[in-house]
């Protein structure tokens, strides 16, 4: 059973019992975290450096949360960044599709089918914000309101952005050969 | 002023606030089902877990990794440090080396000799021979260096001023 939010920064204010509170954050935010930028990074190897040094910077922040923000929110913001400063870092955006494909089919830690890697090829194909919106609606399913705080942007450009990505993905189904 | 009375006197359609969450529900259903239609193969795929892990990952996934790296930054940063300093230090040697050299090159005659003979019995005859390459430190000539007296060696600088980096004894 994972501690709530408010227990686990009063545990984290508390200098003689931050190491334990430290504790109980990565333990309760390492798996949706690693999903999170698992989707961004695809290969697993990528998406645990980028865990880490997600939780690096924010054992190094964490005094500095303001509290008016949500926890998850501001961890989210944490692993958003440092997915997209990864992928810029090494130049990791698949820019061929053939690479990506070859990438993922040779990973041990895939096993989608045909019509899941020509989705996530589809994704590949969509700018950085897109993508990255797109992949926090479709999969980890949050909120507009929430994706709002962690993206810093405006539900309303938030809905565009998602309803452009999907219309570029439908379209980039269509013509493939998969069958769903 | 105060014959105004502040009641309200906009009015809102009957039971608009009951049924505001079941509008606002009904239009986030439409959206979706809107979606649903326009992107029909996008919202026919299956949303299974085709990523895996491996065995444990996440069990051994504790915050002892980061700190580690951590501590290991902290490493790199001090020898990034040090290695900056020991830069700083090399370039203001040679600058300071530099420096004495333009000087050395204005000096008189005379005024080398004075500089070479006010310290003269400070300087280590072996390790001034040494430096020019007069005798070789793994060798036995020190002994017959140590022989000459201190008019012959002056003299011998003195020829050899032009080459001599004074800097390197001072």
């Amino acid at each position: 059973m994972h501690k709530e939010d408010s227990e686990i920064l009063q545990l984290l204010r508390n200098s003689s019992q931050f190491e334990l509170g430290f504790s109980a954050l990565v333990n309760k935010y390492k798996e949706p975290l690693y999903w999170h930028i698992r989707r961004m990074v695809l290969i697993h190897q990528d998406a645990d450096d980028v865990l880490q040094n997600v939780f690096i910077k924010v054992y190094k922040a964490i005094g500095r949360f303001r509290e008016e923000a949500k926890l998850y929110t501001w961890l989210y913001r944490i692993a958003t960044n440092e997915s997209l400063s990864f992928l810029r870092k090494k130049k990791h955006s698949f820019s061929n599709i053939e690479l990506l494909t070859e990438k993922l089919t040779e990973d041990p830690y895939f096993s989608g089918d045909s019509i899941q890697l020509a989705l996530k090829e589809a994704i590949e194909t969509l700018p950085p914000k897109q993508k990255q919106v797109f992949i926090m609606r479709y999969y980890d399913e949050i909120a507009y309101k929430d994706m709002a705080d962690i993206l810093e942007s405006s539900i309303g450009s938030l809905k565009a952005s998602y309803h452009h990505a999907s219309k570029k993905i439908e379209e980039y189904l269509k013509t493939t050969d998969v069958k769903v | 002023m105060s014959k105004f009375n502040k009641k309200n006197n906009e009015e809102v359609p009957k039971d608009y606030f009951v049924k505001f969450g079941e509008k606002i529900l009904n239009q986030t259903i439409e959206e979706e089902l809107f979606e649903a239609s326009e992107f029909p193969i996008l919202n026919s795929i299956e949303k299974s877990q085709d990523f895996s892990i491996p065995e444990a990952y996440f069990s051994n996934f504790k915050n002892k990794k980061p700190l580690q790296r951590n501590n290991s930054f902290s490493l790199f940063r001090t020898l990034s440090i040090a290695a900056s300093l020991l830069i700083l230090v090399a370039i203001f040697t040679v600058s300071k080396n530099q420096a004495i050299n333009s000087d050395n090159e204005n000096l008189s005659s005379i005024n080398k000799l004075e500089l070479l003979t006010e310290d003269i019995e400070s300087i280590e005859i072996n390790e001034l021979a040494e430096l020019h390459g007069l005798i070789d430190p793994e060798s036995s000539d020190e002994l017959i260096f140590q022989e000459l007296d201190h008019d012959k060696i002056l003299n011998y600088l003195l020829e050899e001023s032009d080459a001599y980096d004074l800097a390197s004894i001072y």
